[in-house]
C-alpha cells in the first residue's frame, strides 16, 4: 500500500515539476540568482502587448465557449442524437489543429475578410475549447433531475425563467469550470494562433519563436510569467472546488 | 436532465455555424472551386498517396499508436492505484495537478523538457552529482525523448477516462474480491480489466488522435527527426497543396468515424452477451 502511494507521489512529481524548470532558468544569471530577467521582459513592449492581446482574446473565447456549451446543453437530446453530437464535438478536439485553422482561414478568404483576423482567431479557439466546455456542462446537466424542472413549470415559470432561476444556479460550478478551462486552453494555445492571428502576435507565438531561437534569458522569465498565470488559475480553481464541496457538505 | 429546454432549430443554427470548418474540410477534400462552380477532384488524395507522403503519415501514425498504448497502460495502472489507495480529497487534488502540464503553454512545457533532457541538462547534471562522474545518459536529440514527452503529455487524458471508469465499478465487486481472497493480480485481470474494457478502448483512441497532432515535441526534441503532422501540413502548404491538407483532415475524420462505429458495435455486442 505504501509503495503504491509512493508511486503516485513520484508520478505527480514527474508530471508537475518539469514544467517549473523554466522558472529555475529564469532566475539564473552567471551562477547567481536574480529577478533581473523578469524586470527585462516586463519592459519589453512586444511581450506586454502580446500578453494583453492574449488575455483579451482568451477572455472572449472563454465567455463565448461557455455560452455556446450552455446552449448546446439546453437542447438535450435522446440517446442516439447525443452520440452523434458527442461525435461531432470530439471531432473538433481530435482533428489536427492545423487542418481546422486552415479551414477557418479558408472561410475568411471566401468571405473576403482579411483584416478582422481576431474574429476568426476567436472562432478557431472556440472550436478547440468547445469539446471540454460541452462535456463539463453535459456532465453537470446529467445530475439535474427532470422533476425539478417539471415542478418549476407547474409553479408557473416560463422556459426562460426555468433556465435563469433553476438551471443556471445549479450549473454555476460547471460554468465556472468551463470558463477557467477555456481561458487557460486558449491563452496557451499555439498552433491555431500561429495560423489564424495574421499580423497580430499572441503570447504563445512570441514564446515559441523566442524559445526556439534562444535569444536571451529574459524569454525564460516570459515563460515563467505564463506558467505563473496558469498556476494561479489552476490553484484558484482547486480552492473554489474545495470550498464548493465544503459548502455542499454543510 | 433529459428535458429539452431550447428549440432544436437554435441548436441547429449554432451547430452549422460552429462546425462549418469541419464541413468545409470534408467538401474541399473532394471538390475544387473555380469561382463558385465546384468540380469533383481527388487530387488531394492523389498527392497524399505519393510514397514519401505515405511514409511520413505512417511514421507519425505508428509513433502515435505506440504513445497511445504506452500512455493508456500507464494511465490505467496509475488510475487503479489512485482509486484504490487514496481518499477523495487526494484524488481531486491529484487530478487537478496533472492537468497542469496539459494546460501549460505548449512551447514552455516542451522547452522545459528539452532543458531537463539535454546533454548539459538538469538530469545529467543531477546524475553526475550523485555518481561523482560525468554522465551523458540523456541526450537532447534522442528520438526516445519525443516518445517520453508525448506519453507524459497525453497521460492525463488516459487517467481521466480510466479513473472515471474505475470509479463507476460497484463497491460490491471490490468487497467480494477481497472476501474470496483474490490476489491483486487476479483482481486486476479477472474483474477490473474486463469491466474497464470500454474505457481502455476510448482512452487509446483519444490519445492516438491527440498524439498524431502533437508537433512541438518533435520540433524541440527531435534533433534531425522532423516528421510531425504540423511539418507535414506546412510542407503541403508551402507547395500550395491545400486539397491534400483537407484530404488528410477528411481521412482522419473517416478513421475516427469508423473507430467510433466499431466501438459502438462492440458495446452493443457486449450488452447483448450480458443479457
Amino acid at each position: 500500500m505504501k509503495s503504491g502511494k509512493a508511486i503516485l507521489y513520484v508520478f505527480l512529481i514527474l508530471m508537475v515539476v518539469p514544467v517549473f524548470s523554466i522558472i529555475g532558468l529564469s532566475i539564473k544569471s552567471n551562477g547567481s540568482m536574480t529577478l533581473g530577467w523578469y524586470a527585462a521582459i516586463l519592459q519589453d513592449e512586444n511581450f506586454l502587448n502580446a500578453l494583453l492581446l492574449s488575455t483579451i482574446v482568451s477572455i472572449f473565447t472563454a465567455i463565448l465557449t461557455t455560452v455556446i456549451s450552455f446552449i448546446i446543453g439546453l437542447s438535450w437530446f435522446n440517446k442516439k442524437q447525443r452520440l452523434i453530437v458527442l461525435g461531432l464535438v470530439l471531432l473538433l478536439g481530435l482533428l489536427p489543429p492545423e487542418v481546422m485553422a486552415i479551414a477557418v482561414s479558408k472561410i475568411s478568404q471566401a468571405m473576403g475578410i482579411q483584416g478582422a483576423n481576431l474574429f476568426f482567431l476567436i472562432w478557431g479557439l472556440i472550436l478547440y475549447c468547445l469539446p471540454f466546455g460541452v462535456l463539463i456542462i453535459w456532465v453537470r446537466f446529467f445530475f439535474i433531475g427532470d422533476n425539478l424542472i417539471y415542478s418549476a413549470e407547474d409553479l408557473g415559470l416560463t422556459k426562460l425563467s426555468v433556465v435563469l432561476k433553476v438551471i443556471l444556479p445549479l450549473s454555476s460550478s460547471a460554468l465556472i469550470t468551463s470558463l477557467i478551462l477555456s481561458f487557460l486552453l486558449s491563452f496557451n494555445e499555439y498552433p491555431r494562433t500561429y495560423f489564424l492571428s495574421g499580423s497580430y502576435e499572441l503570447v504563445s507565438e512570441f514564446l515559441n519563436g523566442k524559445l526556439g531561437s534562444g535569444t536571451d534569458n529574459s524569454i525564460y522569465a516570459g515563460g515563467g510569467i505564463v506558467i505563473c498565470i496558469t498556476l494561479f488559475f489552476t490553484f484558484a480553481f482547486a480552492v473554489y472546488q474545495r470550498f464548493l464541496r465544503r459548502g455542499i457538505k454543510t | 436532465m433529459t428535458y429539452s429546454i431550447l428549440n432544436k432549430r437554435i441548436f441547429t443554427a449554432v451547430s452549422i455555424l460552429l462546425w462549418m470548418p469541419v464541413f468545409i474540410t470534408a467538401i474541399l477534400a473532394f471538390f475544387q472551386f473555380d469561382g463558385l462552380k465546384p468540380t469533383i477532384s481527388l487530387a488531394g488524395f492523389h498527392d497524399l498517396s505519393e510514397w514519401v507522403r505515405i511514409q511520413e503519415i505512417l511514421t507519425i501514425a505508428i509513433r502515435a499508436l505506440i504513445v497511445s498504448i504506452v500512455s493508456t497502460t500507464v494511465a490505467f495502472f496509475i488510475s487503479y492505484l489512485l482509486i484504490r489507495l487514496t481518499t477523495e480529497f487526494f484524488q481531486s487534488i491529484f487530478l487537478i495537478a496533472i492537468t497542469l502540464p496539459f494546460l501549460a503553454n505548449e512551447s514552455v512545457r516542451v522547452f522545459s523538457w528539452q532543458y531537463l533532457l539535454s546533454e548539459n541538462g538538469l538530469l545529467n547534471h543531477f546524475l553526475s552529482r550523485i555518481t561523482l562522474h560525468p554522465v551523458t545518459f540523456f541526450n537532447g536529440t534522442n528520438k526516445w525523448n519525443i516518445y517520453f514527452v508525448m506519453v507524459i503529455t497525453t497521460i492525463p487524458f488516459g487517467i481521466f477516462l480510466c479513473s472515471a471508469a474505475l470509479k463507476t465499478i460497484s463497491g460490491t465487486y471490490w468487497k467480494v474480491a477481497d472476501d474470496i481472497g483474490l490476489s491483486v493480480t487476479n483482481k486486476l485481470f479477472n474483474i477490473i480489466l474486463p469491466l474497464s474494457k470500454f474505457a481502455l478502448i476510448i482512452s487509446t483512441t483519444v490519445i492516438f488522435f491527440i498524439a498524431f497532432s502533437l508537433s512541438s515535441e518533435v520540433n524541440f526534441l527531435g534533433g534531425d527527426t522532423k516528421l510531425s503532422s504540423r511539418n507535414l501540413i506546412l510542407s503541403l502548404l508551402s507547395a500550395s497543396k491545400f486539397q491534400a491538407i483537407f484530404s488528410l483532415g477528411f481521412f482522419i475524420m473517416f478513421t475516427l468515424g469508423i473507430i467510433m462505429l466499431i466501438t459502438r458495435g462492440l458495446r452493443l455486442k457486449l450488452n447483448y452477451l450480458k443479457k
